[in-house]
């Protein structure tokens, strides 16, 4: 078990205050539930604040430091605060991101840079400015949250699957310049992940009333159905830990058997 | 931490009585599970098991030869009188040996292949029928190479055996997926054994120069492989399918670097 823990190491999560599925906030609790201390990053103080209070009420250490990851000088910053709270950096978790959609033909440049900015942009800088620090310590891991639109591609959200793509081939590019320093970078591409209750901000209410009805087949097992944010978190404590000590560069996809369908 | 557990879980694993396949057994026992070790060579496996007993965990060392159909039959048979279920199968043996592309004959590859390919078909199969029959899913985990997925110019059989493994567990995996099977696969790279290291083969974790070698340019120890096959086993897995996980540091750039100070003068 205890290849798996994290104990003593400080973690940073980035979008850790809840995105739409929650996954942020899962990544943060199981990564404090496995022992580590961590900065949970994102935009709105508010919700960062509640994911810091819960993993405090399972005894965990955590901290709230508010930034906007696309901006590389508040990234900078990240990092500082998070040294000036736990005093190292071991740990990257670069989950920030999000999906618009649009027929390609219909994507404006504007929406097509803010895509890249916050899927691509802001990964790159967390892992280059975590990496600064990681290479004095002699040693880290980075995990990246891309996503399977990044390997088969999405129909209707074509800014979104390149930018995952990009995140994909970037961890292969930092594993190989980092790995003289003992920094594994790793990325996890979930599949469709289970959406709430509620609509999502932003998703076409026909998008959701898909997943709403694809997540709730019944007599499918749970393979074929879309996945839970504990099992993202759960590939991301793996990749966080000595466990994946001789993986780099590698994704890990995690979407049950939805690539069967994807590729027939 | 539970979800990366496997207390009580039933295992088994074949090639279980040396290298990675025998540090993926004692990991299973030190994450809880009771491990059922077959191979050909029975005096390895009583080793194997009996350390896992010491453990305290439980060990059945059961002789088998995997490319034989009944064999395979044999070993689940034995491991259900003994534990009444199995919950996790790794088909880890395998082989090289291969005398060349321009002078094997069929039967040479045919053994290859046999005991690389046909062996994970047997295992993974009759491992499916014992899981589906239970009703409450199970873990196939197959252990391919990545030789099955790089360029090698030397090892032909072993290598088409090594990347059908993966595509076999792709394949499975669908199949499978209806009835909560998870099926995945595992390639190491170069990972040093204890035969390797006694055999002198480790690569040295100095440099010529008196430098250290960084641990992610070195190659494999077995527990590396054996953490990644912990990981895929467990519920921490349970949304991975069909999937490939490569555990290999960047050996390959640190053995390129050594050709390149050798070339340009520097390793004296």
């Amino acid at each position: 078990m205890s290849r798996f823990e994290l104990t003593g190491k400080v973690a940073i999560v980035t979008g850790g205050g809840g995105t739409a599925h929650g996954t942020g906030r899962s990544i943060a609790l199981s990564v404090a539930d496995a022992g580590a201390k961590v900065a949970v990053v994102g935009r709105h103080r508010d919700a960062l604040d509640g994911v810091v209070a819960e993993i405090r009420e399972h005894g965990g250490q955590a901290a709230a430091i508010p930034a906007d990851v696309t901006d590389a000088m508040q990234v900078e910053t990240m990092v500082a605060a998070t040294l000036d709270a736990f005093g190292s950096v071991d740990i990257l978790v670069n989950n920030v991101g999000g999906i618009t959609f649009g027929k390609p033909e219909e994507i404006t440049p504007d929406a097509w840079a803010a895509s890249i900015s916050l899927n691509l942009n802001s990964t790159f800088f967390c892992c280059a400015a975590a990496a600064r620090q990681m290479i004095e310590q002699q040693g880290g891991k980075i995990v990246n949250i891309a996503s399977s639109s990044g390997i088969k591609g999405e129909e209707n959200a074509p800014h979104y699957a390149a930018a995952k793509a990009a995140v994909i081939n970037l961890t292969r590019s930092l594993a190989i310049s980092w790995a003289i320093h003992n920094i594994n970078v790793n990325c996890v591409a979930p599949g469709s992940v289970k959406v709430p209750d509620r609509p999502i901000p932003g998703m076409p209410e026909d998008e959701y009333l898909k997943r709403r009805i694809l997540q709730s087949a019944d007599g499918a097992k749970p393979l074929q159905l879309p996945g839970d944010p504990k099992d993202i978190a759960n590939a991301v404590v793996y990749f966080a830990s000595a466990g994946s000590d001789l993986m780099t560069g590698e994704t890990l996809v995690v979407r049950g058997s939805e690539w069967a369908s994807a590729y027939s | 931490m539970s979800a990366f557990g496997l207390k009580d879980k039933i295992a088994i694993v074949t090639g279980g009585g040396s290298g990675i396949g025998e540090a993926i057994s004692k990991a299973y026992a030190e994450a809880g599970a009771h491990v059922v070790v077959g191979a050909r060579q029975q005096e390895r496996l009583d080793r194997v098991a009996g350390e896992i007993r010491k453990m305290g965990r439980e060990s059945l060392a059961i002789a088998t030869d995997v490319t034989v159909p009944e064999q395979v039959d044999n070993l689940i048979e034995r491991t259900l009188e003994k534990f009444g279920r199995l919950d996790i199968m790794v088909a880890n043996a395998g082989g090289g040996g291969f005398s060349g592309v321009m002078k094997a004959t069929l039967a040479d590859w045919d053994r290859t292949i046999g005991l690389n390919l046909d062996s994970a078909f047997l295992c993974d199969v009759a491992a499916a029928k014992v899981m589906i029959e239970q009703g409450d899913g199970g873990k196939i985990i197959n252990i391919s190479s990545t030789a099955g997925i790089n360029l090698n110019p030397r090892l032909e059989a072993y290598a088409a055996a090594k990347a059908g493994m993966i595509n076999l567990t792709k394949s499975l995996a669908i199949n499978f997926a209806g009835h909560d099977i998870n099926v995945n696969c595992v390639a190491p790279g170069v990972t040093v054994t204890p035969y390797m290291r006694q055999r002198g083969y480790a690569p040295s974790a100095t440099r010529k120069d008196g430098t250290e070698v960084p641990p992610l340019l070195l190659p494999n120890e077995t527990e590396h492989v054996a953490d990644a096959c912990v990981f895929l086993a467990s519920d921490a897995a349970a949304h991975v399918t069909g999937e490939l996980m490569i555990v290999r540091g960047m050996f390959h750039m640190e053995r390129s670097n050594d050709v390149l100070r050798d070339r340009a003068g520097l390793i004296q």
